[in-house]
């Protein structure tokens, strides 16, 4: 299957991956989609833990249909749309069917012309993967324009990353890798976790990485997660919605990037001492 | 790739830790100045802590993807070789020239080591 979604027109497919399951991966997705649409965008989740889904957890919403009733040529793409906040629109996952764990390139295509037929209706869409190196995982990271890797400081996120990454790099070498280090302390924990990677990268695999930028580690996204809301609507004035605002507004190309192998100097501000809701930031 | 922090109280002594081992290649991530986690750390001291890699399953290091390699001395090449292996960039050490003096070289290469352990 090729890239479908570089050279056509129609919405950025961005996929959040992780390698490792716990890092924040559907977190990072789902307010990173809903900062987008909080700046205008029209953006879609498609949640591509096609067996075990758990984006409309998060979001608290129940969707009634899935990806599966789609596949078996149930339902047209458009009948299975939730709406969440800020009108982000989800295409929900099964919870529980074994046999959407690993698609057909056959079901990949279905997959691929269902977001074609929607593609008019969206600027954004973000496709949450599932955590490990499955097939799924590599297929959904290919249906993308662009990747993020999400890590955190555990040693064993990074080597995880580094798996995902090497596992990605010969299915597209062109294709951009973004790193997004969450549940770091601060900027400079950030940025060590994404030197690591990039040295490793670059050095075994040959490959470049973009630096995303960071998550502050912020209790305030338990909240928000036993809430099941998004933390940027849930607590927007946090450390860790501040992080997403950022980074969705770096997506969207509202704040200049320089090119890789660079040092952000914004998400400096995300470790900034000032939220009250979240004074260990600091 | 398998990833693991070593510890010494020179950078010298955690880059020995680690090649003793994950073995000659293993690569160096990150090299930081901790506090000591036994009692020198109640008097201000600091150890080096130096994350290193190996991946066994990629084959040797393959060369940097906009690299042109041009033409070069087998001095220059082992020279450069050996400014990388003393911790500068790839780049840099590639602008080395051969006309430089052994001596200057030599010179660096001090420079770099006290940098690296400072």
């Amino acid at each position: 299957m090729t890239s479908r979604a570089r050279g056509s027109v129609g919405p950025v497919r961005i996929a959040v991956t992780s390698g490792k399951g716990g890092v924040g991966k559907t977190n990072v997705a789902i307010n990173l989609a809903v900062s987008l649409a909080r700046l205008r965008h029209r953006v879609a989740i498609l949640d591509a833990d096609f067996g075990l889904g758990n984006v409309d957890v998060l979001l608290g919403l129940a969707p009634l249909a899935h990806i599966g009733h789609v596949l078996a040529g149930e339902k047209h793409i458009s009948e299975i749309l939730v709406a969440g906040p800020r009108d982000v629109q989800l295409i929900p996952a099964s919870s529980g069917m074994a046999q959407l764990t690993a698609l057909t390139s056959g079901q990949w295509e279905l997959i691929g012309d269902a977001l074609d037929e929607i593609a008019a209706d969206f600027d954004y869409v973000i496709i949450d993967t599932a955590a490990g190196i499955s097939g799924n995982v590599v297929d959904a990271v290919r249906i993308a324009s662009q990747v993020i890797v999400v890590t955190s400081l555990e040693p064993t996120a990074v080597v995880d990353a580094y798996a995902v990454i090497k596992l990605l790099s010969p299915t597209d070498p062109a294709q951009e890798i973004g790193v997004v280090v969450n549940n770091a302390h601060d900027a400079s924990e950030a940025q060590l976790v994404f030197a690591q990677l990039e040295v490793a990268a670059a050095r075994f695999l040959n490959r470049r990485l973009t630096y995303f930028g960071f998550i502050a580690q912020d209790p305030s996204v338990r909240d928000a997660v036993l809430a099941q809301r998004p933390i940027v609507d849930h607590l927007p004035q946090s450390a860790a919605s501040r992080c997403f605002r950022i980074l969705a507004s770096r997506l969207a190309g509202l704040v200049p990037h320089h090119g890789s192998g660079l040092r952000l100097v914004a998400p400096l501000e995300c470790a900034a001492p000032s939220s009250p809701e979240a004074p260990e930031c600091a | 790739m398998n990833l693991k922090r070593f510890r010494g109280e020179t950078v010298r002594e955690a880059l020995e830790r680690a090649r003793g081992e994950l073995g000659p290649d293993a690569l160096v991530l990150s090299t930081q100045l901790v506090p000591p986690s036994r009692w020198r750390g109640f008097v201000g001291g600091r150890e080096v802590e130096v994350n290193a890699a190996i991946d066994r399953e990629v084959s040797e290091p393959r060369p940097a993807p906009q690299e042109v390699r041009q033409p070069e001395s087998q001095a220059v090449g082992s020279l450069a070789a050996r400014l990388e292996a003393a911790g500068f960039a790839a780049a840099v050490a590639r602008e080395v020239k051969p006309a430089h003096l052994a001596s200057m070289l030599l010179g660096l290469l001090g420079d770099a080591r006290t940098e690296s352990a400072a």
